[in-house]
């Protein structure tokens, strides 16, 4: 033995084979406070469903005068009105998809780009400088991203729109296209930007778990690099890449501020992006910074929007994790 | 193979038997380490020596899946009894790892951590200079006690964590290819330094170089994995005995055919 | 691409073993590769571009380009009737909401002359019907636009004669009048009409009425102005139509295709971005205009939300990592993690407004709970119902938590914790296994491996990963203002029970208000701000990163 004395308890070697019990308390109530902190995630879901659908519900039973059928299919959503308020969620879902595709467009096809540079071309270091900027981009506060929207792109927009007014003569004239100062397209165009951290992110994850051994009989058969990157990797990691795609757009469903500065405040059933559009989360915002009274039938109404909001983007979510770990369990 | 009673034993292991997943990994192992020796586990990669040295110390019930039968006598009590507490089983049969892992803290720090959390009361410089000492990691260490353990070398960084091991004032020392991350010259200082600690340590090692344990070791187990058995990778004891004889005089033939380099 | 389609047989000769042949066509096959590239760059080319643009855009909008005059803010309701002649002091319906704790200073007094209507257009497209009370003040006349909101107070009711008194308005600006005996109006001049309060600067449109004389007052004696006549401005805020009166002051800048200097120097201009935004709390004046209320209502959720996340988060990720063992459970908060992660942050509002502001109402005096357990309760200033268990003020509970600070915080923890516990818990992976068996195997028991090794390491990661995340929840705006968070609070909290408003929600608010002043220029500063506290954050996190990673 060593010459240093420590409490070893002194009783010989056997002394220290004692039991556990002290401590174990310790131990026992530091476990149980950790568990009951990563179970605390449950009960913030729980909360969630139980208040967005307990007032959803209220405002079912509360007013006769909206059935669920009404809201599911009814193409007028005029709830602010006095006299013959109308609830049909329709309007709303046609702004919501329509700029949640629009933005698609801009999103999928840069942020898939993005990752077949990043993960097949880009060298380690470049990778690592644009990763993070990527998530500062995403980081921006979306109201930022609707001034953007609303203060610049617009503009540029209505530019662009005057001439092509001009250049087909349609100035004046009966065909001559309007863009509204509040307009789907815009937003979609920043809602887009928004989210192409998040398809170029995900997607870049799963195409670099795509086993080298792949890349290299991809090579080895004579394939250039775009060959191999567009017709070996992307199919490899297709799954991956839907999963980002479904999640992205998830995401534009959610978004709120950008749309709500940009797009305007006017639900109607409409296919042209340059005229004003509401959202499902527009529309929330719009009767929340209106300081709607608990008890309402506003205040209800955003709930009813805010459940099928959740329903939306969650199934959304649940499909690209599934799909996300189906995918890593092919590579891992 | 002589037995001076059982208190000359420091472990006595009865058909232990280790399980990962419900497969078994190393089956009936009876050993006997002797107090104050090096005795060395040796056999291919894969055989179970690590999983063998790492239930001395109850390492194995940190992995999730693994199970333990069978006993393993510490001074004449079993250390997998329900009422024996596994961390003062770590506290006594100190572990160095094959890859040096110290702490991202001091040099001190490092070395006083087993102390501290064991609530040592005495005067701590003094204990971590005696552990660097009896490390043979003092004299170059002694200046900069204050720098961040991964900033040694790697040799340094094994002696650093075999005297945060020592600081702990274990019975026993459990090492685990201790060696086989380092380059020769290190190596070399690691194998006199055991020559040194078995005067207050009895030390158990596991390596896959044969030289090595000809070289430091009092006793021999060779290990290798059960061939009646080829659908499961079963470990098991072949021969256990003074290294000399192990060595120059295998009784089996696959110990025979493993020294001579013929197999493994 | 028609290369593509021409076909080279191989130089290989063994033709008559050969199977087929290969369209041979490299240079093709390359183009597909070479026009991604062009593409990519241009692309990015394009995007660093329009990111210059707009990042000047920002930068000239906010920092460079001043302010304009004064002007008036036209948002609102109509009300009823009002009787002229009578004396009334008027308080502006937005400073009254700004000034909820502390009287405003605001208010203008004087004698009813008349009423106006005006027709406005919304963001929706509706019309909108405003409604002003012209006043006659010691200021001369001024148009004071009344809604639902706005507190009248009428002298012949009986509550008003100190009232009225309280209310100085500053009359500076009287003395620095230009004066000019005659003028023609010129179209397109630089002109100020009005006294200070609910003047209006701007572009003289058109004008009505034979060309008149105008007099100007100035502050040692009025000249007189006697012929009526409407005057439309190009103003901030749109187009407006003024009516001329005796008693209204006109200031004009000196040439009309000249600068603005002399109009600016009367009122006094300032850029968006100066120290006022910062030191200045909401106005309805953009000149005026702050956030202060904002920047210290998020330093402060932001800080109870660090002060929440913070344990709950680390504690979740530490579980999950270190304590769960594989099975249904912990697949199930996996799941659910991954899931809340992805949930629109509008729903956490509505969860924060639902459980924070509202629900916590079960505690009410009335409420059985509370009468079952007799617990003391008092009833608090603005319907909520306050717990003083051990008398001591500052650990007082309201209940509920109101559109309190803590409900901001409250929610904001509930939207970042999913964020916090996965990056905390690859702060913990990231710690080597062979750490843990080195502290197991010097005998240190679990909470000791985790409390003095685990955690100590993976601290700098887990203070990366959460300060990202309030970078984010700094950001935030639609939860609070789900929540119920205020726009126009013109006092600084005093405790977590207050009420509060946040940098972003001004923003929102400048962007929504009419008029560039507002919707461009001070957005823009605002804007500055915010990006310029989250740009740092990032920073610090980046710093964090790079300073305390270990090269295991
Ligand atoms: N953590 C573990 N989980 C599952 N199987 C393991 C684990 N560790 C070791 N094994 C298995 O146990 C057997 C013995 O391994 P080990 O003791 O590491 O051998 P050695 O140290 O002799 O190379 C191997 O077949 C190995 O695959
Ligand atoms: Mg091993």
């Amino acid at each position: 033995m060593a010459d240093v004395p420590i409490d070893s308890g002194g009783g010989g070697p056997l002394a220290f084979l004692r039991t556990q019990a002290a401590r174990n308390v310790y131990e026992r109530v530091m476990h149980a406070l950790l568990f009951i902190a990563s179970a605390f995630s449950i009960l913030v879901t729980l909360g969630i469903i139980a208040s967005l659908f307990g007032e959803a519900i209220t405002f079912f039973t509360a007013n006769p005068e909206v059935t669920l059928r009404e809201y599911l299919t009814g193409t007028e959503w005029a709830p602010l009105l006095q006299s013959n308020p109308q609830f049909g969620i329709l309007p709303l879902i046609n702004g919501t998809i329509m700029i949640a595709v629009l933005s698609s467009l801009v999103a999928l096809p840069v942020g898939l780009a993005t990752a077949i540079f990043l993960s097949e071309y880009a060298p380690g270091r470049l990778r690592r400088a644009v990763k993070p900027l990527l998530e500062i981009l995403s980081g921006i506060p979306t109201v930022v991203y609707g001034y953007f929207a609303l203060v610049f792109i617009t503009p540029q927009l209505e530019r662009i729109i005057a001439a092509i007014n001009t250049a087909f003569g349609l100035t004046d004239g009966p065909g001559e296209i309007e863009i509204n100062l509040f307009n789907a397209l815009s937003a979609s165009i920043v809602v887009g930007v928004l989210i192409i951290p998040l398809v170029a992110s995900i997607s870049e994850d799963a195409m670099r778990s795509v086993p080298r051994s792949l890349r290299e009989g991809s090579f080895a058969l004579g394939a250039t690099q775009f060959e191999t990157a567009t017709r070996v990797v992307v199919p490899a990691a297709l799954s991956g890449i839907l999963a980002s795609f479904v999640i992205a757009i998830s995401r534009a469903i959610g978004e709120t501020m950008a749309v709500t500065v940009a797009a305007g405040a006017t639900p109607k059933m409409t296919l042209n992006p340059l005229e004003s559009v509401q959202t499902m989360t527009a529309f929330i915002v719009q009767v929340s910074f209106g300081d709607a009274a608990a008890g309402s039938i506003n205040s209800q109404s955003i709930y009813a929007v805010g459940a099928t909001l959740f329903l939306m983007t969650f199934t959304m979510n649940l499909i690209g994790d599934f799909i996300l770990r189906r995918f890593r369990e092919e590579y891992e | 193979m002589t037995t001076n009673g059982s208190t000359d034993y420091v472990f006595e292991t009865d058909g232990l038997s280790v399980y990962y997943d419900g497969k078994l990994a190393v089956d009936n192992i009876n050993l006997q380490v002797k107090r104050n020796h090096i005795t060395a586990l040796i056999g291919p990669s894969g055989c179970g020596k690590s999983t063998v040295l790492r239930s001395f110390n109850r390492m194995n019930d940190l992995i999730p899946g693994a199970s333990v039968e069978g006993k393993i006598i510490y001074d004449g009590r079993n250390i997998y009894d329900d009422s024996t507490d596994p961390v003062e089983v770590r506290r006594r049969i100190g572990m160095v790892f094959q890859k040096p892992n110290p702490f991202p803290k001091t040099i001190y720090e490092n070395v006083a951590f087993g102390p501290r959390i064991n609530g040592y009361q005495g005067n701590m410089d003094e204990l971590v200079e005696r552990c660097l000492r009896q490390a043979a990691l003092w004299d170059e260490v002694k200046d900069k006690l204050k720098e961040n353990g991964l900033a040694l070398s790697g040799g340094q960084q094994q002696r650093l964590c075999i005297a945060r091991a020592l600081a702990t004032q274990p019975d026993v020392l459990l090492m685990d290819e201790p060696a086989s991350a380092l380059d020769p010259i290190a190596t070399l200082r690691i194998e006199e330094l055991m020559h040194e600690l078995k005067e207050d340590y009895t030390i158990v090692i596991v390596t896959h170089n044969m030289q090595q344990a000809a070289r430091v070791s009092d006793y021999t187990t060779f290990m290798s994995i059960d061939r009646s058995n080829p659908d499961a990778r079963i470990g098991h004891v072949v021969e256990f005995g003074p290294t000399e004889q192990i060595f120059t005089n295998p009784q089996k033939k696959e110990t025979e055919d493993y020294v001579s380099g013929r197999f493994g | 691409m028609s290369t593509v389609e021409t076909t080279t047989p191989t130089t290989q000769a063994p033709a008559a073993e050969a199977v087929g042949t290969y369209k041979e066509n490299r240079s093709a096959r390359e183009n597909a590769g070479r026009i991604f590239f062009v593409i990519l760059i241009l692309a990015t080319v394009f995007g660093l571009v329009m990111l210059a643009l707009l990042i000047t855009d920002v930068v000239v909008k906010g920092i460079f380009n001043d302010l304009p005059g004064d002007y008036m803010l036209v948002t609102g309701d109509i009300s009823g009737d009002t009787i002229t002649a009578n004396e009334v002091a008027v308080i502006d319906p937005l400073e009254r909401i700004a000034g909820s704790r502390t009287q405003t200073d605001r208010g203008i007094a004087g004698e009813i002359v008349g009423t106006e209507t005006r027709t406005e257009e919304t963001r929706g497209g509706d019309t909108l019907n405003l409604e002003f009370l012209v006043l006659d003040t010691e200021h001369g006349e001024v148009l004071i636009q009344i809604d639902e909101d706005t507190v009248i107070l009428d002298e012949d009711e009986g509550e008003t004669p100190a009232t009225l008194e309280s209310f100085p308005v500053d009359g500076s600006a009287h003395v620095m009048v230009i004066g000019i005996e005659r003028q023609d109006f010129i179209i397109g001049q630089e002109i100020l009409v009005g006294p200070p309060e609910g003047s209006i600067a701007g572009e003289i449109r058109s004008f009505e009425g034979p060309t008149i004389s105008v007099q100007i007052a100035s502050d040692d004696g009025t000249e007189e102005l006697s012929v009526q006549q409407n005057i439309t401005l190009e103003t901030s805020m749109g187009r407006r139509t003024v009516v001329l009166e005796e008693g209204t002051l006109m200031f004009f800048a000196a040439d009309p295709d000249g600068d603005q200097t002399q109009l600016e120097e009367l009122f006094g201009t300032r850029p968006p971005l100066t120290g006022t935004v910062i030191t200045d709390f909401p106005s309805r004046r953009p000149r005026e205009a702050g956030m202060l209320s904002g920047i210290v209502g998020s330093v402060i959720v932001i800080g109870l939300t660090a002060l929440f996340s913070f344990p709950l988060g680390v504690g979740a990720a530490i579980y999950l990592e270190e304590y769960a063992n594989r099975g249904w459970l912990t697949n199930l908060i996996n799941i659910n993690i991954n899931n809340l992660a992805g949930v629109p942050s509008i729903v956490y509002g509505m969860l924060g407004l639902t459980v924070f502001v509202r629900f916590f109402g079960a505690f009410r005096p009335s409420s059985p709970l509370v009468q079952a357990f007799n617990i003391p309760v008092e009833e608090g200033a603005v319907g909520g119902w306050i717990f003083n268990l051990f008398g001591i003020p500052w650990l007082e509970i309201h209940l509920p938590f109101g559109r309190s600070l803590l409900a901001g915080g409250a929610t904001m923890t509930l939207l970042i914790l999913p964020i916090v516990i996965i990056a905390s818990r690859e702060a913990i992976r990231a710690v080597p296994p062979s750490i843990r068996e080195a502290a197991f195997g010097l005998g240190a028991t679990k909470w000791q491996v985790i409390s003095r090794t685990i955690f100590p390491i993976a601290f700098p990661g887990i203070m990366t990963g959460m300060i990202l995340a309030l970078s984010r929840a700094i950001g935030e705006t639609a939860p609070l203002i789900i929540m119920g968070a205020f726009t126009f609070i013109a006092f600084l909290p005093s405790s977590i029970w207050d009420q509060f408003t946040v940098m972003p929600i001004q923003i929102y608010n400048w962007v929504q208000l009419p008029g560039d002043a507002f919707r461009v220029q001070l957005a823009a500063a605002g804007i500055i701000i915010l990006l310029a506290i989250m740009l740092s954050m990032n920073a610090i996190a980046i710093f964090l990163r790079n300073r305390f990673e270990i090269k295991w």
